[in-house]
């Protein structure tokens, strides 16, 4: 059996930034995920805000490490290769009462140490953001607010851990946890691993994974929220993430987002269920996204949206705020539950409290001499000027093979997105890392060369490639000619 | 990069691109022809059912085949064709940038005829509540699984929505012994052509379910069965009528639309209701030099029609490029009337002496009918009685007598000819 | 007797109604063009369909080709000939209107290539 100084439990944000954290440590990190890819739970189906920080209460765990999280992506966007995109937000009012719950946010936010917060009116609102409500008065402007894709966030974090020394291991779903004098056996169907301390960031199931521990201190119930993805705009398109006065039972409400690569999301609604599994949308809460879109920019219509999907946040019994910290009677055991908005913005922060409790806990961090904090980031063909294309498909012809047509990516990059260390097994896989089958057709022209790709690299025949999930393969064999030549 | 110059340079390898480029050559001009695919034929080549060319061959072809007598006669023309060759931009100067493993082709055009063809609407445009598991997918992508990759989609399917690709799959599923339960439309009407619904369907036994469709779709990993309902006369969900169907395979044929990303950022304005180019009556957009032909123009629903608008479309750009065409006069507009969803050109130009073809669909069946053809001050024609469906295409020849010596805005309209439908 | 059939000769799709007397033919109303006349005459004594499927290609840059009946089938006869097709394998190179299985069950009709189908090697396929 294999034996770890730490391991971490979910390969979703927190644990690929808490592996990279930890991977510049003289420590042997695993990381475990239950799933066949990365950022396969709630971190794929997020809006993507790197919210500012002016609206976590001041004082709460939730305040701090939102606002020195969203002050380090800038920086790590460069360091491993991610995009990110300083678009500012927008909280838009329309009457006095607003202006004067925007009041408060701006001193919240004031305390919280968000810079160049600024109450702005009427015809600010419009030069910053033409596609606006016109009935918009009033609004708070945050222009630290940025964007990103979650997932690449992820990979970037997980890869660059990766290349640092840190295992991963996939469809490792722990199912029990023996503790031992000097740490923890981690169980699962595909074997055991052994860890001197873990950190467990499960996401919604982080209360069951402190149960197998034996801490019944929490339950999470997943509140699902679904989002709409808008079709690329080629023209006029919104510039801020704008964001609606919060309502008490709707916590952020309905946010219209730019994302980095050029749609628009409209995220996200709001509802608590009982299934840690159930990310189905609904036809209310379609309908409520285009709503809540409207009000704030009110020509988005159903005929833009191009795809629809859900995701969990894991609400902690244990309060609003984050629950992260070590295990009362748990030695070595840290959890990080309760990581709901703006788990995404305070990640890298969460990080390095994470490792703070490791430390406090007896965990040794003397840092690597050689560590490499750079990671490079693949090649994005479409980004590229026509000489740069051009140089780049005579070193290799496969970028001059255009597989996904909506957005231009090409088979080099799909077969980078396979070979990649950590790289993609799964068609959502190659999806996320490449954007092959993200654009309007949705996959409806490149899926069935994808397919073709991922079983050529993988060597494996069509029928054993997933769609996202363990046995969900999109075809079901040959359809004739019998055994295989 | 290799810089390159044509007289006439055709995006797309399919049916329009590849009679448009014979077209053009025919008439003397350098002639290049772009294909994204590694075959000409466009998506006739996984199209492998009968019922190409009856009006262009006077034959009933297999849509391969009537690609492959284009891809012949267009291989002895000599149109250099480049494949596998993706048109990645154009500007209003008619350049066009393309890659292909050789590298960054940019190619100065005399005329650009847009040919991209379709695309088919998928779960998301028509938000089908439910989970996300494999085994959604359109009725085009497993028409490719089938006929071209030799891959069995699913096992036991149901279809939603009845456009025609989705019923001529449902044909070819059962033949493969895939198991059909049935085809979904929303509408209170079939959206493909009579004829398959009596081939496809009928022949087979295959149930067709009007005013139902599918409201929610099950299963975490690969879908286990779809709940369908009733829908009422604002195609919301009647609440008791829901089913639930245990199936592995749910194919959506809702729907084809234009493939215009690359019209538009040109700067090609769009009709709304076709998604496609606004055209003159030679098929020109907005954009001098840059004509449109094919399903990038509209949906069309017969092969045959496409040839002969992309002949249109490469004789026109062959004029352009070679500066042959008369310079014409204002144009006037072409109109959709009552009871019309769109035309096809958008406008004409007076006094040039030809008729004016002119394509158009309904916008709902109208069992007794009759095409009425106005200008604002007057009818110019009344057509004979008959059925009108939106799933047909109809064609109307504005003659230049018909044009008369105004040569006014023309408005087409159906109208019915009693209250009683 | 009258019945009503719906012509698919052309995707016009006219509504045909069908005057008979026993099993002959009197009159067909609602074609617009002779085809449908034709149509009806072959649906009411003979019904036909032209059948196409795809076989397996050995050594092919494709796995499976389309093939067609030359013309109609019995209608009764498709699911007998889909099962022979379903067997059926041919060697690239296919050229368009190659024979891939002659005189089918005994009907004196031909299947035939319906595209051409070079042998692997040359092209990548992506």
């Amino acid at each position: 059996m294999e034996r770890y100084d730490v391991a971490i439990i979910g390969a979703g944000i927190v644990g690929t930034a808490t592996a990279w954290k930890l991977a510049r440590y003289k420590i042997k990190t695993v990381l475990l995920e239950a799933l066949p890819d990365l950022a396969c739970g709630t971190t794929k189906a997020n809006g993507g805000i790197i919210h500012a920080g002016y609206d976590p209460k001041t004082g709460t765990l939730k305040a701090k490490l939102n606002v020195q999280g969203a002050s380090e992506y800038p920086v790590l966007a460069e360091q491993l290769g991610f995009r990110y995109k300083q678009t500012g937000s927008l909280v838009v009012g329309f009457n006095e009462q607003d202006e004067q719950y925007l009041k408060m946010e701006y001193q919240n936010g004031k305390a919280n140490g968000v810079p160049d917060l600024k109450i702005i009116y009427g015809e600010e609102i419009r030069a910053l953001e033409p596609r606006i409500n016109p009935q918009a008065t009033v609004a708070l402007h945050a222009p630290t607010a940025g964007v990103l894709d979650p997932f690449e966030a992820a990979y970037a974090f997980a890869e660059n851990a990766h290349q640092n020394g840190v295992d991963v291991y996939f469809q490792f779903k722990v199912t029990g946890i023996t503790r031992k004098s000097d740490g923890f056996v981690l169980h699962s169907s595909s074997g055991n691993v052994e860890a001197g301390m873990v950190v467990n960031a499960a996401g919604v199931y982080s209360d069951v994974v402190a149960a197998l521990a034996g801490s019944q201190d929490f339950t999470v119930t997943p509140r699902i929220g679904e989002i709409l993805v808008l079709d690329k705009e080629i023209s006029n398109p919104v510039r801020n993430v704008i964001f609606p006065i919060p309502s008490p039972t709707k916590g952020k409400g309905i946010v219209v987002i730019p994302t980095v690569s050029g749609n628009v999301l409209v995220s996200a609604t709001a509802r608590n269920i009982e299934d840690k599994e159930n990310i189905s949308t609904s036809r209310e809460g379609l309908q409520e996204l285009l709503q809540g879109g409207r009000k704030l920019v009110a020509d988005i219509s159903a005929g833009q949206v191009i795809r629809e999907f859900s995701g969990l946040r894991a609400v902690s019994s244990a309060g609003e705020d984050f629950n992260i910290g070590p295990t009362p009677g748990i030695r070595g055991f840290i959890t990080a539950g309760g990581i709901q908005s703006p788990g995404l913005a305070s990640a890298p922060a969460i990080a390095s409290l994470i490792r703070d409790c490791l430390a406090e806990e007896g965990l040794v961090l003397r840092e690597k001499p050689d560590y490499n904090p750079l990671r490079k980031a693949g090649v994005r063909f479409s980004a590229l000027s026509a000489e740069e294309q051009d140089r780049l498909i005579k070193e290799n012809p496969d970028y001059g093979q255009i597989v996904c047509r909506c957005e231009y990516v090409t088979a080099g990059e799909i077969i980078d997105a396979i070979k990649t260390p950590l790289g993609a097994t799964t068609i959502d896989g190659v999806k996320r890392r490449s954007r092959a089958g993200m654009g309007r057709c949705q996959g409806g022209f490149c899926q069935p060369r994808i397919l073709a790709i991922l079983s050529r690299y993988l060597q494996k025949p069509p029928e054993q490639i997933w769609l996202e999930y363990a046995d969900s393969p999109v075809v079901m064999g040959m359809l004739k000619g019998g055994c295989r030549q | 990069m290799n810089m390159m110059s044509y007289d006439v340079v055709v995006i797309g390898g399919g049916p329009a691109g590849m009679a448009a480029a014979l077209k053009s050559k025919e008439y003397g001009c350098t002639v290049a022809l772009l294909e994204r695919d590694a075959d000409l034929g466009g998506i006739l080549n996984q199209c492998i059912h009968p019922g190409f060319g009856v009006e262009y061959f006077k034959e009933e072809l297999a849509g391969p085949e009537y690609a492959g007598r284009f891809t012949d006669l267009v291989n002895s023309a000599g149109i250099d064709v480049y494949i596998q060759t993706m048109v990645t931009a154009v500007n209003p100067e008619r350049s066009v940038m393309a890659i292909n493993q050789n590298g960054v082709m940019q190619i100065s055009a005399g005329a650009v005829v847009l040919a991209m063809g379709c695309r088919e609407r998928t779960r998301g445009a028509i938000m089908i509540p439910g989970y996300r598991p494999a085994g959604v997918m359109t009725a085009g992508i497993a028409q490719r699984y089938i006929n071209i990759e030799n891959l069995k989609p699913g096992s036991k399917a149901v279809i939603v929505g009845s456009g025609d690709i989705g019923l001529i799959m449902a044909r070819r599923m059962y033949l493969e012994g895939i198991q059909v339960l049935g085809v979904y439309e929303i509408m209170p009407y079939v959206n493909g052509l009579i004829r398959n619904v009596k081939q496809c369907l009928e022949d087979f036994a295959i149930p067709l379910y009007l005013s139902e469709t599918v409201i929610d779709i099950q299963g975490k990993g690969r879908l286990s069965g779809v709940v369908t309902a009733r829908v009422d006369e604002n195609f919301r969900p009647v609440s008791g009528t829901e089913k639930h169907i245990e199936c592995d395979l749910l194919l959506l044929s809702v729907g084809l639309i234009p493939e215009n990303d690359l019209s538009v950022r040109v700067g090609v304005e769009l009709n709304t209701a076709t998604q496609g180019p606004l055209v003159n009556n030679g098929l020109e957009t907005n954009v001098p030099g840059i004509f449109a032909c094919g399903n990038v123009l509209h949906v069309h629903d017969v092969v045959d029609n496409v040839t002969r608008e992309a002949l249109k479309a490469g004789e026109q750009a062959a004029r352009y490029a070679k500066k042959t065409g008369v310079k014409p006069k204002e144009p006037r507009k072409i109109l959709a009337g009552e009871n019309i969803r769109y035309t096809v050109p958008n406008y004409y130009h007076p006094g040039a002496g030809e008729k004016v073809d002119i394509c158009f669909r309904v916008s709902r069946p109208i069992s007794d009918g009759y095409l009425v053809v106005s200008s604002p001050e007057r009818v110019i024609l009344e057509g004979k009685p008959r059925g009108f469906r939106p799933g047909e295409m109809e064609k109307f020849s504005l003659s230049p007598k018909l044009q008369g010596k105004d040569c006014s805005d023309v408005i087409l309209s159906v109208r019915r000819r009693s209250n009683g439908n | 007797m009258e019945t009503n059939l719906i012509c698919i000769s052309c995707p016009k799709g006219c509504h045909l109604k069908v005057s008979l007397a026993g099993e002959n033919i009197q009159e067909v109303k609602g074609n617009r063009c002779p085809r449908g006349k034709e149509y009806a005459e072959s649906e009411i004594k003979d019904p036909r369909r032209v059948l196409t499927t795809t076989v397996l290609v050995k050594g092919g840059r494709l796995p499976v080709i389309p093939v067609k009946s030359q013309t109609g089938l019995p209608k009764g006869l498709i699911i007998a000939a889909m099962k022979i097709l379903r067997e059926t394998a041919v060697s690239s190179p296919v050229r368009r209107g190659d024979i891939v299985v002659e005189n089918i069950l005994g009907t004196g009709i031909n299947i035939i290539a319906a595209r051409d189908v070079a042998s692997a090697g040359t092209q990548s396929k992506y």
